[in-house]
Order: structure tokens, then C-alpha cells, then sequence
């Protein structure tokens, strides 16, 4: 199984290109991704690219915003400029994408990833006759799901199985909208990675965040699959780390904690520094937990 | 040209037969199996089987959402369950799952229509599922009305547009929040509404929000003034939603779009303002247009309010008229007495404003009150009505 981190941003860049965990750099621009911390522009993905190269490790480019029809025309020009780079991948969540390599002839470049529509073992076969790379699994289903998709083999599967994970995403200016109308607006507020929502029954603080593609919601605990990661090891081809948030440091942070694991060394120590560095709690998202949604199961808040 | 479609929700077979006899051209409803809206009264299918029969009747069209996106649990019985839907011979399904799409284009000879679960804005992924086979793709509700004309001018699929009712406030299909906080799965039929519920806005640790919660809930969409350029745009398809509202709003809702659609094509003066005043009888929760004009603003916004107010305006509907005695038998839906006020509403002819003498009951009692709901009263009326008009309090 590879290791992939969504990059922070462009800086301490070092320790990544030399872990021996870390075997694929995820990047973009938020011209064409909606939650990218930091811009890789042309230039920027060129100079990965070479780097990562010379360290024997891929690059997959972020293109996974959905498109509306006046887009079209910078999105292919873009398509167009960034596969004449050394990449590896692109992911994708529009179909225009789609549309777009297979008139280019590298279709075969595209990880399909629209968060929360690859559900089942179908989604497999069916991305497999379109003659893409992979297929982001969806984190809303359980880990008996997510073995029994990858028992096909037709396409690569990928899982976010580290990292803030993303609930909600609206074109919808939110909080900016609600401030006005408040008369409460303050610029700092906005592409602002502390800013939080609690529910009034529930106590938990989720982070939300509002930039140029709207406004983003995440789940409070992060997901992590420390426990889970021999299984993944055994089935995923692609595990990726998002390092929303955080930092690259972060990432190498975890990164260690998952080579240790590889290496069946005992990370709890680990992990609790973890915790206590960042100030992070961690839990397992739906991998136990089937979701419900049958008239008859009780409707409570 | 093809005359534009008006589809209406249907939630339940009686629901489907006012939608057609109140315009609509087309009606959707939910199959048990695979449908969202888990809470609504999705069909069983042979009441899918009645609800064709019912649109035969009136010459119109039936669509069936198979729209959930399915975990494994689910798909066991798909293939079967889209083989029976097309020995029914209902005119689509409208789907948004790879597995659902390709059985039936595969398997069957069913018009697909890729749902706006699939929030699809561009043409670009319109044709992506044209090449496959689908007939028709109904467009996320993100877009302003010059990205829907200008999606529609390279589409090689129908194009369906939402033009009234509830709307997601995210992204539709990519929408986890209830799943998240109450484990309900919004993309099988569960979704809690999470976005409507009330929070607190926190930067690190201050509250920002002190006079009022923070609210995300959107007010429903109703764009009647932007028809005409719907129509102009040559999109094919104008869709309400709401399968799960009641039959005054759906009778209301498409009746309205109806007489604005027809007016339209016949070059007639469209009274904007008569349009908007009639719909606004059966909302329940405020309106705005939505994407549009462009980017929302507070004005779509719904802050500091209980965002449904029920509706009790809606008192009866016209079971039997008698022409000679100039009787009406109605079916109580609301509480109404002789005080109030009241308008008949019906398809094809303006309404038309009466009080009441007196209401009796079917053995002839004078009632001081129609208090009972679905019990049938009668009063005299010179006006003639006729069978599924509605009875409505004005004042």
C-alpha cells in the first residue's frame, strides 16, 4: 500500500521528500480544488514534480472541484498545461474532467473522488470499463464494505484514512452571509481555519471554514485507522493523509506513527504525543458504525 | 417546438392524481426499494402499478426516483426491482448511482435521468452521461440562470431545472452532515436536516454569534418570474420538489406554474405579482429564487425564525357538485365554520371568492362547525364546482 499526503503548503518540504513512508505528494490550486491550504502554481507543481521524482515518489495533482459550464474552457486549458508535467494522477469529482482526458487520450491518470458517491462493489466495475486509475472509496461506509470493494480488482482503491474529514460543502457564502446580517462581518474571519460550529444539543465543535469555492464544514475528531491500518494494508492501494489544519510537520509526525505501525512497532506512546502536540482527539469514523435510514428506525435529533 | 414540461412530486396516489388534474405534465414518486425521502410514502410496486394506470388516465407521464447512492446491503435485488419498473412501463427512472444507471441501460429499456444527487453544473458532465444513454439529466440547483442557458445551448441530453421548493444547502449527493451527527444516511433517504438546525459560530474560543444562533437554513426556492427565460433557454423540464407536502401545496404550486407556462406560450400579459400572491396560499416556509440572479445573499438566507409554518388555510376538497340543487359535497381537511371567507380553487379556471349559510352534515344536520377531519359536509353554493377543486378560508 502507498502512502499519500494532501501537502500543507510549499515550505519544509524536505523531511517529506525523504521519508521513506511517504510515496505520493497530493497538490493543487483552489482555482480547481475547494479546500486546498496553500496554491501550487504551474511552476510550483513543475519543481515538485522533479523533486519528487529524483526521491523515487509520485505526484497527484487535486482537480476535484465540481465545474459550472462557463469553467469549461480555463479547466481545459489547465488539463491540457498540467499533463504535459511529469504527474502521476489526477482526482476528480466532475465528469467534465473525465470528459476532458479521455479527449486528450489520459483518462487513465484520473482517480475518481467525489467524497461520498463510491459506496459499493459495483462502483469497482464500473469506473474499471471507463479505464480510469482508481476510485476514492467513501469514509461513510464500514470497513467490511471497504475490504469486500477492494476484492475487485479492475481499479486502484484510495481511502482519506487519516485527517479532518470533510461533512458538508456549500457554494453558499455562510458565514459571511450571517455576518452581514448581523452586521458582525470581520474579513479576518473568512479563509480562516479557527473558526468553529457547536450544535446546541451536541458538544462538539466543528470546523468551518469559508473561501472563493463557499463554505466547508468538517468533523470535529479527526479519523485516524491506527487500528484498522493492517487491514488496510492488506486491501487499500492508496491510504491517504489530509493534513488540513495542520502542517507538514504534522504530517511527517504521522507519517512515523504509520511506518511504525507497518514495522509492528507499538505507537502508543506515539500517538498520545501526538494528541498532546496538537491537540487532536482521533475516532473511526464509520468504519463499526453502519448509518441508518429506514422509516421505521426512531427519529430522534 | 416541444412545449416545456412541468413535473410535480407525488407522495402519495392521491397526491399524483391532483398534480396531474392541477397541470402537471409529469409526476415523480419514490419506489420503496431504492428511493430517497425514506420518510415520505414511497410506493410499493403495485402501487406503482396504479399510480401508471393513473397517469395513463390522464395521458401524462411517470418517473420513478431510484436515487439513493446504495451501500452493499442494498444492491442485492436492484436488477430485479428495475426489470419490474420496466414491465410497468413507467417513462423513467431518475437515478444517480453507477450501479442503478448502468443496470437499467444495460438491462432494460428504461429513459434514464441522472439525478441532481449527482450535482451536475456543467455541459461538459451533462454529455459524459448522454454518450452513456441517458436521456435527460436534472441540473444541481448552484447555477444562475445564464450558466443554466448557456449549459443548455451544448447539452446533448434533455435538461431538467428545479424551479420550486426545498432546497439543499449544500452541495446535493456530497452532503454528510446528518450522517455524521445523527448516523441517518442523507444519501439513502435518512437525512436529519441537519443544515436547518440552529449552532454557534465560535473563532478559537469567542462566541461571535450573541444575539442569535447561527443558521444555514435556506428558504425554498420559488422562481416564477424567471419561467419565461427558462422557456426561452429551451430547457425541457421545469421540476417542483416536494414529495413530501401535501396535496393543497402541490395542487397550488402546479396549477400556478401551469397558468404562467400556458400564458406564456399563448403571448399573453403575465401578471407576475397574481403568479407569486397565489403560491404564496400554500407555502410553509419562505421563499426566494435561490442561484438564480448569481451568488446567494442574506436574501435566500432563512435567520432567526421556526422556518415551516403550517398551513390551515386549506379547509376542503369538492367530492360532488349537484347542479340542479346547487349542493356541494365536500371532504373536510382543516376546521372551518360560517364565519369565514372563502375561495375555490381549481385547474383551468380562476378562483372564485363565497361565504356559507349554513354546513351540514350528509344526513342533513346542521353543524356549527365542519370540525372532523375527512368528514363530509355540505353547504349550497351557485357557483358551479367540480370534483378535486379545493375549498380554501381567505379570511
Amino acid at each position: 500500500m502507498e502512502i499519500a499526503a494532501i501537502v500543507f503548503n510549499n515550505s519544509s518540504l524536505d523531511s517529506l521528500l525523504f521519508s521513506e513512508t511517504l510515496s505520493t505528494f497530493i497538490v493543487g490550486h483552489s482555482m480547481f480544488s475547494p479546500r486546498i491550504t496553500s496554491n501550487f502554481e504551474y511552476n510550483d507543481i513543475v519543481n515538485l514534480s522533479k523533486k519528487t521524482k529524483k526521491h523515487n515518489k509520485k505526484i497527484y495533482i487535486l482537480i476535484d472541484s465540481l465545474f459550472e459550464s462557463s469553467q469549461i474552457t480555463s479547466l481545459k486549458s489547465y488539463i491540457s498545461e498540467i499533463i504535459k508535467i511529469d504527474i502521476d494522477a489526477i482526482l476528480f469529482s466532475d465528469f467534465a474532467v473525465y470528459s476532458i482526458a479521455l479527449s486528450l487520450g489520459v483518462e487513465s491518470l484520473l482517480i475518481y473522488s467525489p467524497n461520498t458517491l463510491v459506496t459499493n462493489n459495483y462502483d469497482s466495475l464500473y469506473f474499471g470499463e471507463e479505464n480510469i486509475n482508481g476510485i476514492v472509496i467513501s469514509n461513510t461506509i464500514t470497513l467490511d464494505d471497504i475490504v469486500s470493494i477492494c476484492n475487485d480488482k479492475s481499479v486502484k482503491h484510495l481511502i482519506y484514512g487519516h485527517g479532518h474529514l470533510i461533512m458538508f460543502h456549500s457554494k453558499r457564502k455562510l458565514l459571511s452571509n450571517f455576518l452581514k446580517y448581523n452586521k458582525a462581518f470581520k474579513k479576518e474571519f473568512i479563509c480562516n481555519n479557527n473558526m468553529y460550529l457547536k450544535e446546541h444539543i451536541r458538544d462538539e465543535y466543528y470546523p468551518v471554514i469559508e473561501n472563493t469555492s463557499g463554505t466547508h464544514i468538517y468533523r470535529e475528531k479527526l479519523i485516524s485507522s491506527f487500528d484498522e491500518f493492517r487491514i488496510l494494508n492488506n486491501c487499500i492501494d492508496v491510504f491517504i493523509i489530509d493534513g488540513f489544519k495542520f502542517s507538514n510537520e504534522y504530517i511527517s509526525d504521522v507519517l512515523s506513527i504509520y511506518n511504525d505501525l507497518n514495522s509492528l512497532i507499538d505507537v502508543s506512546d506515539k500517538i498520545i504525543r501526538l494528541k498532546h502536540n496538537y491537540g487532536v482527539s482521533f475516532d473511526s469514523g464509520f468504519y463499526y458504525k453502519k448509518t441508518v435510514y429506514r422509516k421505521e428506525v426512531g427519529e430522534s435529533k | 417546438m416541444k412545449k416545456i414540461e412541468l413535473l410535480a412530486p407525488a407522495g402519495d396516489l392521491e397526491k399524483l392524481r391532483f398534480a396531474y388534474i392541477y397541470g402537471a405534465d409529469a409526476c415523480f414518486i419514490g419506489g420503496k426499494e431504492v428511493s430517497l425521502r425514506a420518510r415520505a410514502s414511497n410506493f410499493e410496486l403495485e402501487d406503482i402499478v396504479k399510480a401508471k394506470h393513473i397517469a395513463d388516465e390522464y395521458g401524462k407521464k411517470l418517473y420513478i426516483t431510484t436515487n439513493i447512492i446504495p451501500h452493499n446491503d442494498d444492491i442485492e435485488n436492484i436488477l430485479v426491482y428495475l426489470k419490474e419498473l420496466n414491465k410497468i412501463g413507467v417513462d423513467a427512472i431518475i437515478a444517480a448511482s453507477p450501479i442503478i444507471i448502468d443496470l437499467a441501460l444495460k438491462n432494460t429499456s428504461l429513459n434514464v435521468h441522472i439525478s441532481t444527487q449527482q450535482s451536475i453544473l456543467n455541459y461538459e458532465a451533462v454529455n459524459y452521461w448522454a454518450k452513456k444513454g441517458c436521456k435527460r439529466v436534472v441540473l444541481g440547483r448552484e447555477l444562475s440562470l445564464t450558466e443554466i442557458e448557456l449549459c443548455k445551448k451544448y447539452s446533448k441530453a434533455e435538461i431538467e431545472v428545479f424551479i420550486h421548493g426545498g432546497m439543499c444547502v449544500s452541495y446535493s449527493g456530497r452532503c454528510v452532515l446528518s450522517n455524521n451527527l445523527t448516523d441517518r444516511d442523507a444519501n439513502r433517504g435518512g437525512c436529519a436536516h441537519s443544515c436547518r438546525w440552529n449552532y454557534d459560530l465560535f473563532h478559537n474560543e469567542e462566541l461571535i454569534n450573541k444575539d442569535m444562533p447561527f443558521s444555514m437554513s435556506s428558504k425554498d426556492l420559488q422562481t416564477v418570474k424567471y419561467i419565461p427565460s427558462l422557456i426561452k433557454a429551451n430547457v425541457d423540464s421545469l421540476k417542483i420538489e416536494g414529495r413530501m407536502k401535501s396535496i393543497h401545496y402541490i395542487a397550488t404550486v402546479v396549477s400556478t406554474y401551469r397558468k404562467l407556462i400556458d400564458a406564456y406560450y399563448k403571448n399573453k400579459d403575465l401578471d407576475m405579482i397574481k403568479y407569486e400572491s397565489e403560491i404564496k396560499k400554500a407555502e410553509n416556509r419562505l421563499t426566494s429564487f435561490g442561484f438564480m440572479d448569481g451568488d446567494t445573499t442574506t436574501q435566500q438566507q432563512l435567520y432567526n425564525m421556526r422556518s415551516e409554518k403550517p398551513t390551515k388555510e386549506f379547509v376542503g376538497i369538492v367530492v360532488e357538485y349537484d347542479i340542479e340543487s346547487k349542493i356541494v359535497l365536500v371532504e373536510q381537511r382543516n376546521y372551518f365554520t360560517t364565519l369565514n371567507i372563502f375561495e375555490v380553487f381549481r385547474p383551468n379556471k380562476e378562483n372564485y371568492t363565497f361565504s356559507i349559510d349554513s354546513i351540514y352534515d350528509v344526513d342533513g344536520n346542521l353543524l356549527d362547525a365542519a370540525r372532523h377531519p375527512k368528514q363530509l359536509i355540505k353547504f349550497k353554493i351557485d357557483e358551479q364546482l367540480n370534483k378535486y377543486d379545493i375549498i380554501r378560508i381567505v379570511k
